[in-house]
């Protein structure tokens, strides 16, 4: 490992250590009354949650209603948080479980929508053959837009908290409230879903000569 | 760490075996390396979804969302205050006095009880008196009452008004000034 990845991920851990103690001193603060002290908690979260939200709901406008909904019950509930979670566990599994509710709530509803087949969000300039190198983070979340829909909301929430946002498998654990092995097995059956759907509907970011040479 | 190190790290990565600092590892330097992302979607083509860095949210988006959460806490605060009366016994204490004032009445009703049913008579021509017949022989009710109360100890405000036309029912608006636009 270089000295520079080594410092970057140094860095990381420490911003995390720092992020999680003041989070506990704002959660403090918030729960004598200090609304300032909880906005400071929106400030520092929100976004986060909301990408994460966004990313399984399918809604930018609606993964915001998901994020303030987290907000509040997080408030209502402030006198049951475990400081021996970190706050943003606490309010991810608060969030994530909102965002199962509204993605089972709608499914019929997407049923339908499905029913028209043909995914409409070409994100790719007009090349069949973008070479990966050139990439963008936008065509990332637009291709997941397209596929995400083809796995359950337990198996979409797992995967993009776990391979897409890359948090840790126990953290996934705590916040869906499930066991190790079971945030495992869903991101095993959300990537065979996924390479599939990958290799038959954007074959273009599969490098050629390995195009459906998985076995599934 | 070479590119060689990190191409013998992907199985491992997929298998969810490495250690998490070398999960992290691995993934900054696909972002980073294009040879090994090439090599590693080739293996691997769901790795795509690896590559969504996290972006940093519009900062106006997150003080909307900041002002929605402290309104609808205020808001929560302000359907407990209402459900839960901070004096309750000023409610109890109006009982009591509510009683009492009754009982005296009964008890003087009962004593002088003809000058009592005249003054009731008079009290209530004095509302009949209110409506009156207009020439054309239609009903003119005077305007509704409209109260506002500032009641500074419990942080909110009254406002009271009679519905048009309609001086036995009142509609009553309880507002938090913070939240008064």
């Amino acid at each position: 490992m270089t000295r520079e990845s080594l410092c970057t991920l140094l860095e990381m851990v420490f911003d995390r250590i720092g992020s999680a103690v003041d989070d506990r001193e704002l959660v403090r603060a918030a729960r004598g009354g200090d609304e300032d002290a909880f906005a400071d908690l929106v400030r520092r979260h929100s976004g986060g949650l909301h990408r994460s939200v966004a990313r399984v709901v399918l809604d930018d406008a609606e993964a915001w209603d998901v994020v303030q909904m987290a907000f509040l019950r997080a408030w209502q509930r402030l006198d049951r948080y475990n400081p021996r979670w970190s706050f943003a566990t606490w309010l991810y599994r608060i969030g994530a479980n909102l965002a199962i509710d509204l993605v089972r709530s709608r499914a019929s509803r997407q049923k339908a929508h499905q029913a028209g087949g043909e995914h409409q969000l070409r994100i790719v300039g007009g090349s069949q053959q973008a070479p990966p190198d050139r990439l963008g983070h936008d065509e990332v979340d637009g291709i997941l837009r397209e596929l995400v829909e083809d796995l359950t909301p337990q198996q979409r929430t797992v995967f993009v908290l776990r391979e897409v946002e890359g948090l840790e498998t126990a953290e996934v654990a705590e916040i869906l409230g499930c066991s190790v092995a079971t945030v495992r097995n869903h991101v095993f059956q959300a990537r065979k879903t996924l390479r599939r759907e990958v290799e038959h509907r954007f074959p273009e970011y599969v490098p050629e000569g390995h195009r459906g040479g998985h076995e599934l | 760490m070479s590119c060689e190190t990190y191409r013998e790290m992907l199985a491992a990565y997929l298998d969810d075996s490495l250690d998490e600092v070398r999960r992290a590892s691995f993934r900054a330097h696909l972002r980073s390396c294009a040879s090994c992302r090439a090599f590693a979607l080739a293996e691997e083509p769901t790795l795509i979804f690896a590559l969504a860095a996290p972006r940093e949210p519009e900062p106006a988006r997150v003080e909307a969302c900041v002002t929605a959460v402290t309104a609808g806490i205020r808001q929560e605060r302000l359907r407990r205050q209402l459900r839960e009366p901070r004096r309750p016994w000023l409610a109890a204490a109006a009982a009591v006095l509510m009683a009492v004032a009754g009982v005296g009445g009964w008890w003087l009703g009962s004593d002088r009880a003809g000058v009592s049913t005249a003054y009731q008579a008079e009290v209530r021509d004095d509302a009949e008196v209110e409506a009156t017949l207009t020439r054309e022989g239609t009903v003119e009710i005077e305007p509704p009452p409209r109260i506002e109360i500032d009641m500074a100890q419990e942080e909110v405000r009254v406002y009271q008004y009679a519905i048009e036309n309609d001086d036995s029912t009142g509609a009553v608006f309880i507002v938090n000034p913070g939240m008064e636009l």
